[in-house]
């Protein structure tokens, strides 16, 4: 499974991010060997519409899960309909506590 | 005043007084001899019309109309050009579909119609807002652009309430444009080629902040500008003054701080108060 986190910086030990659209990094875990992908998003500097266009990212990289603290409804519509599933955690969790806890 | 035609109330913060000095410039202007076109360009809440004392807009002109994208499936070859393009992040696509679009987020922009190599995308109109016209007396017409509750891009109705004052804008010797609130587009949509702009503002910080962002707006879209003073006598004008001096932008007229203009204005009785209403106008010494 594919599963895609939102990130404050671009390192395991690092939080995931409050924000969905704007957090300022990606890790995309392939959780059937514990690979990590980290990625840099390019939609923090747009006006609007970063739900959609972080959502599409997700599409385009074929996960099959995303792991958020806050989601917008227009994301939530969008991962939905592509049946990604959205599973929400508690602020200040740290990608490596997920590691033990989700993957 | 040199012979502007047509002249911008704006001011940034709300509540500053923009429609009370739109108001009180028109009847200024009247007495003045001046036959006056006053359009309220604050679509998501036009109230220029209750201050005339007019219950209901009934009086309507034309509808103003918004553009959307409409995907016609057998021509689409699903390569989301449009999706990469689409500048408001309103298209979305999942895999091997057609994209589809998020209509709250979309600004008409025309981008994903224009850019389609397979002319699979199709303008399609639909009804964001209303222009009314109301004919208060011999001197003075309102016209009111009113955008649908819900709409969420509403600079488009300001636009086109614009485009059909130059239709009419010839059988008028001044038109007073007044605008929403804030800086952002439906503002600047109500600001563009002006001839001049009065940024209505009070002495408070908030009003000095908001007067600072919609300078900066003027001087970008390159339109004159003055400051008026409201509700003199309270707060601290010399916040007002610092940013008159360090923008150069001269604060040109006052109003001072009054109870019975309140009270006038609760009432919704302007025109029975103009001549009280006209002398609150002071030059700023």
């Amino acid at each position: 499974m594919k599963v895609l986190v939102p990130l404050e910086n671009k390192e395991r030990e690092s939080k995931i991010s409050v924000a969905f659209g704007r957090a300022p990094f990606f890790a995309i875990v392939d959780t059937e060997n514990d690979d990590i992908v980290f990625e840099k998003n390019q939609n923090t500097e747009r006006a609007g519409g970063v739900g959609i266009t972080t959502s599409q990212f997700a599409i385009d990289k074929k996960v099959d899960k995303v792991i958020v603290v806050n989601i917008g409804p227009k994301a939530e519509n969008v991962l939905s309909s592509a049946d990604i599933q959205i599973e929400r955690v508690s602020k200040d969790k740290k990608l490596s506590e997920l590691f033990n806890e989700k993957f | 005043m040199k012979n502007f035609k047509t002249i911008a109330v704006t001011g940034g913060k709300g509540g500053t007084g923009k429609s009370t000095f739109a108001l009180i410039l028109a009847f200024k202007e009247i007495m003045k001899g001046k036959k006056v076109l006053l359009v309220d360009c604050d679509v998501e809440c036009p109230n220029d019309y209750l201050l005339l004392g007019i219950d209901t807009l009934s009086n309507e002109i034309k509808s103003t109309v918004a553009y959307y994208p409409e995907f016609i499936k057998s021509k689409c070859k699903k390569c989301g050009l449009c999706v990469d393009n689409c500048n408001a992040g309103a298209l979305f696509q999942l895999p091997g579909e057609t994209p589809k679009l998020e209509k709250d987020l979309c600004s008409s922009c025309g981008v994903c119609w224009t850019i389609c190599p397979h002319n699979a995308i199709q303008k399609k109109s639909e009804i964001n807002g209303k222009i009314f016209k109301n004919v208060i007396n011999d001197s003075l017409t309102l016209i009111t652009g009113q955008s649908t509750p819900g709409v969420r891009e509403t600079s488009p109705v300001v636009e086109q309430t614009r485009k059909y004052i130059d239709e009419i804008s010839a059988a008028f010797d001044l038109i007073i444009i007044d605008t929403a609130a804030g800086s952002h587009c439906t503002v600047m949509r109500a600001l563009e080629n002006v001839d001049l702009a009065y940024s209505v503002t009070e002495p408070t910080p908030v009003g000095a902040h908001d007067l600072r962002v919609i300078l900066q707006v003027l001087k970008v879209l390159d339109v004159p500008s003055k400051i008026v003073l409201n509700k003199k006598g309270q707060g601290n004008v010399n916040i007002i003054k610092e940013i008159s001096s360090k923008e150069n932008i001269k604060i040109d007229k006052y109003i001072p701080y009054d109870t019975q203009l309140a009270q006038i204005y609760s009432e919704g009785n302007f025109l029975d108060k103009s001549e009280y209403l006209s002398n609150l106008i002071y030059q700023y010494k």
